[in-house]
């Protein structure tokens, strides 16, 4: 009986090591790329993400970190995996430890929210927050991406690549940020096409990528969907494969340029990726950076395409593979959109989630 | 619905169902032996991601199925080692084989590739031949069978397989001696812990074939998590019938059906949360139908024996 114990507890052991190995480990400077930056500064930064390598979100932040080490500041970044229940711990962990600056995506809000009070000393940049946000202290600064300006410039590219006139998006996990790509998707199609149907569906969560290539194909045999949108980090290879086996396919990549992220190691992939919608995560960082002094604490920041926070990726392939119409429409928008005088709609100006709802369902096919 | 796309819809569903029938065949061949298989899940994840890395450094796809057959194989094994040598408890033993894989692979990924999430950028790998029918044009039957991978067939093949073999087969039979009562089939000179390792390792091979057709067939790489609760579902479609391996495989085609409706259901003006939960109520209503069938027959079993008494 002692001899089975042992082994269990010595078998538990290692998958907690293993596990918390791969997972929440603290990486230094895991992928020290060749940044350069025309700043300096000098202070602790924290830099906490799920994991690096989602080819997206987080790996753009590190993009921006990477410059930030390039400039002087000693960052290390805390990557927590996906265990929420390890999440107050991890940070609390870092700022014991003691950091100038905690940066931090929406994932972990609450949680810094709740503890930002009592370390004064310590300035909190959170990311990737709801437009309707208030900020919780005055050692915090929130920064919200207009992902509804972009989203809505690739919501024309679709409708204008489409030729059955039914587009779709996938998304990860239901949540606000999601639904306001949605709502701007929807909205640039149908500046395009007004007559243009819109299939939405979710994955359930950010790996399934099996499930996403299910879900695009599902659109594609039942709706006639052909261009696919997906919205959901990891998972989002499941699209790229169902554009790949249906054929005739487009699709667009989603807050990093995928195309070029794919385009010498994966061509299958690469090849249906006409743009991508990008959130700039990593440039507005850096900015934040760049006058941190003077940044807007206490506040929440609004950040769109005017900003070059948002936008799509205008690649070669780009130019090669969307009409001059669709490129001349995009262009006209982005100017539109820049000067105020297109206002995409939002899913943060909606007055309840049943406006949402109303509008996913006039345009579905 | 037009006879189109109720082609699509089953084919669709066949091949959701192709991992879910070899995660319930894995844990059929041990529910016969008595055991309780919670790490098919393991077992497909290592299986898909050993699969695309044998498969990127051999270029060869039917090399890298090997690979994840041998992948499932080892995991079975360990756990045979752990529980069967080192007397572990086999559900903490399997617990802990769980959680090691779910932070392992994205590990061994990481430290083999330098990325934490997928293969595709990293490892070139290919997926294995899909079978095209001549009889395409036949209405549902064509469009349900055209283009299938060659592992949906195998799924229905193995189950067929390890029915015989449960069935028919002095090793099958052991196996079931033994899970009917380890001491009696100790006793008539069956070796018990050989029957043990050997069921897990059927068992992880069958695991492991199933992580192969979710990297190597399904799609095109290995994707972290990418299981996803599929071993665990297959886990249930085994347990409503008694670990028949048929049955199992009817009954993952049943939980393939939810999931292919609950995806059309999701390009309908359902609720997606109430969707998203479909495949997991069914799962759960056929499991309290079942049960219910199985008491009222052994209540009648009781009832009958008083009568005689």
């Amino acid at each position: 009986m002692k001899k089975s114990l042992m082994i269990t507890a010595l078998a538990m052991g290692a998958a907690m090591v293993l596990s918390s190995a791969a997972y929440a480990g603290e990486t230094e400077a895991s992928t020290e790329g060749a940044a350069s930056a025309d700043f300096t500064g000098s202070g602790k930064v924290a830099y906490v993400c799920t994991g690096l390598g989602d080819m997206s979100f987080n790996d753009s932040g590190e993009e921006g970190m990477n410059v930030l080490r390039a400039a002087g500041y000693d960052v290390n970044t805390i990557e927590t995996g996906e265990d929420a229940s390890t999440y107050d711990q991890l940070i609390q962990n870092a700022l014991e430890d003691g950091c100038d600056y905690m940066v931090v995506s929406s994932t972990y809000q609450d949680n810094v929210e709740q503890i930002a009070d009592q370390y004064p000393d310590t300035k909190f940049i959170l990311f990737d927050i709801n437009s309707d946000a208030e900020v919780a202290a005055d050692n915090m600064l929130y920064i919200y991406f207009k992902q509804n300006e972009s989203s809505y410039l690739g919501g024309i590219v679709a409708a204008g690549l489409s030729q059955s006139g039914a587009i779709g998006a996938v998304g990860g996990v239901e949540n606000p940020v999601i639904k306001d790509f949605i709502t701007g998707y929807i909205d640039g199609a149908q500046s395009y096409n007004a007559d243009i149907k819109v299939s939405t569906a979710w994955v359930g969560d950010w790996s399934n990528s099996a499930k996403m290539k299910e879900l695009c194909e599902t659109q594609n045999s039942a709706k006639m969907v052909d261009v696919f949108f997906p919205i959901a980090g990891g998972a989002g290879t499941g699209a790229f494969e169902a554009a790949n086996e249906v054929g005739d396919i487009w699709t667009l990549g989603v807050d990093s340029d995928q195309y070029k992220a794919f385009e010498n190691d994966n061509p299958d992939y690469a090849k249906v990726i006409a743009t991508s919608v990008t959130k700039e995560v990593g440039t507005m960082l850096v900015n934040v950076f760049k006058d941190i002094d003077n940044a807007a604490w206490g506040q929440n920041v609004a950040m769109g395409v005017k900003e070059g926070a948002v936008g799509i990726a205008d690649n070669d392939y780009y130019e090669e593979v969307v009409p001059q119409e669709v490129k001349d429409a995009v262009a006209k928008a982005e100017a539109g959109i820049a000067d105020g005088s297109i206002t995409p709609k939002s899913y943060f100006d909606f007055a309840s989630d049943d406006e949402y709802q109303a509008l996913i369902d006039s345009v579905n096919p | 619905m037009s006879l189109m796309r109720i082609g699509a819809f089953l084919y669709s569903t066949l091949r959701l169902s192709t991992p879910l029938i070899f995660a319930a065949l894995s844990a059929a061949i041990c529910e016969k032996a008595g055991l309780f298989n919670m790490a098919a899940e393991s077992m497909m994840l290592w299986g898909a991601l050993i699969g695309v890395m044998v498969n990127g450094w051999t270029g060869s796809v039917w090399v890298g199925f090997l690979g994840a057959c041998l992948a499932g194989v080892v995991v079975g094994l360990l756990i045979a080692l752990a529980t069967v040598k080192g007397k572990a408890d086999l559900m903490l033993a399997q617990i802990a084989i769980n959680l090691a894989s779910t932070g392992g692979t994205i590990f061994m990924l990481f430290v083999v590739t330098g990325d934490k999430s997928t293969s595709a950028m990293t490892i070139q790998s290919d997926t294995l031949p899909k079978i095209f029918v001549p009889f395409k044009k036949v209405p549902i039957i064509g469009p349900m069978l055209n283009k299938q991978n060659i592992l949906t067939y195998g799924a229905i093949l193995a189950a067929v397989i390890l029915y015989i073999f449960i069935k028919r087969s002095k090793t099958g039979v052991h196996i079931r001696a033994v899970g009917e009562n380890p001491n009696a089939a100790e006793s008539v000179g069956i070796s018990v812990s050989k029957t043990y390792f050997l069921t897990w390792a059927i068992s992880g091979l069958l695991g492991g074939i199933g992580g192969a057709f979710m990297s190597m067939a399904y799609t095109s790489a290995f994707t972290k998590n990418m299981v996803a609760g599929r071993g665990y579902i297959g886990l249930c479609a085994s347990s409503m019938v008694g670990g028949n391996p048929i049955g199992a495989m009817f009954c993952a085609i049943v939980f393939g059906v939810a999931d292919a409706v609950a995806n059309q259901l999701q390009l309908t003006n359902a609720p997606v949360d109430i969707v998203m939960m479909l495949p997991y109520i069914v799962t759960i209503v056929v499991l309290i139908i079942i049960s219910v069938i199985k008491m009222k027959a052994h209540a009648r079993k009781i009832r009958s024996k008083a009568q005689k008494a």
